[in-house]
């Protein structure tokens, strides 16, 4: 499957100055990727792109995978972690949701932030900018805690 | 006699930056014993080694060796763990896997161990694996503190 449209990117940490550590971990079968692809754990313990359901967020892609991966094959990661804020793109104005409204805001399969769906998810819109369409988000639950 | 669990643990790193674990003294549970690096839980408002059970309350590793049993309240210095802190333990049983952070409540047997088979009441996940499984690089995702 292709790497969904939009990626992400690290932006800040609100509780320190740390940034993100990059990992190496597996792959699941048929895993593509680009550069800031937003990546959740399965229940084998391999990599999957975060789309509409992301309850075990693990970091971002620090790596391009432009051909299906196989099981197992190695991803590098940067792990993201509580407080941690990541930059994406809404699929429609999510000002209204900017100031930690609720912690469990989901993607849309394209890798955009789904504003309208607070629930499955593990996004906390901490602000936003260009008329709510860039989204600078927090993790609220993630794989690692 | 509580002897202290047999298998220890040791910090390792942590997967979200560079910090490293404080030292803080809390009090102990009566007739508890420990080693370095025994993980320590917060039960009843005192400190004792983790056991089956009581991995979800986990507060950090015990930073001298208690060798008598203690009185309630007894100090010990602890290194306090957090999210993201990577510790290094043994298994039970072959956990690889359970590595890439497949689950994040495993838990411990009375022994100390990891129990990979065991995902109730524990706050780890297992980060990876070396020694045919045996030896596991755990993440703190649950604990009594955080």
């Amino acid at each position: 499957m292709a790497a969904p449209t939009y990626t992400w990117e690290f932006s800040e940490n609100l509780f320190s100055d740390s940034v993100p550590k990059i990992i190496t971990l597996a792959a699941s079968t048929g895993l593509m990727t680009k550069v800031g692809t937003l990546l959740i754990t399965d229940s084998s313990g391999h990599l999957d792109e975060a789309t509409a359901t992301v309850v075990k967020i693990i970091g971002l892609a620090a790596e391009e995978i432009s051909v299906a991966a196989t099981e197992g094959d190695p991803v590098k990661v940067a792990v993201i972690g509580p407080g941690m804020v990541i930059k994406g793109t809404s699929d429609a104005d999510a000002s209204s949701r900017s100031g930690f409204y609720g912690k469990l805001f989901d993607l849309n399969s394209d890798g955009s932030l789904d504003y309208a769906d607070a629930g499955n998810g593990s996004l906390s819109i901490y602000r936003t900018e260009d008329s709510g369409l860039t989204v600078y988000c927090t993790v609220g639950s993630g794989a690692a805690f | 006699m509580a002897a202290a669990p047999t298998y220890t643990w040791e910090f390792v790193g942590d997967l979200f930056g560079d910090r490293v674990p404080k030292i803080a003294t809390f009090g102990l549970t009566a007739n508890v014993q420990t080693k370095i690096g025994t993980l320590m839980s917060m039960v009843a408002g005192a400190m004792s080694p983790t056991t089956d059970g009581t991995c979800g309350v986990m507060v950090g590793l015990a930073a001298e060796t208690i060798s008598t049993d203690a009185t309630v309240n007894d100090p010990v210095k602890i290194a306090v763990l957090f999210p993201g802190a990577i510790i290094k333990g043994t298994a039970a049983a072959d956990a690889s896997a359970h590595s890439g952070f497949v689950a994040k409540t495993y838990d411990l047997d009375a022994d100390g161990s990891l129990d990979p088979t065991d995902t109730t009441g524990g706050g780890l996940a297992v980060y990876r694996t070396e020694d045919s499984g045996l030896t596991v690089y755990c993440v703190c995702a649950v604990g009594a503190a955080f």
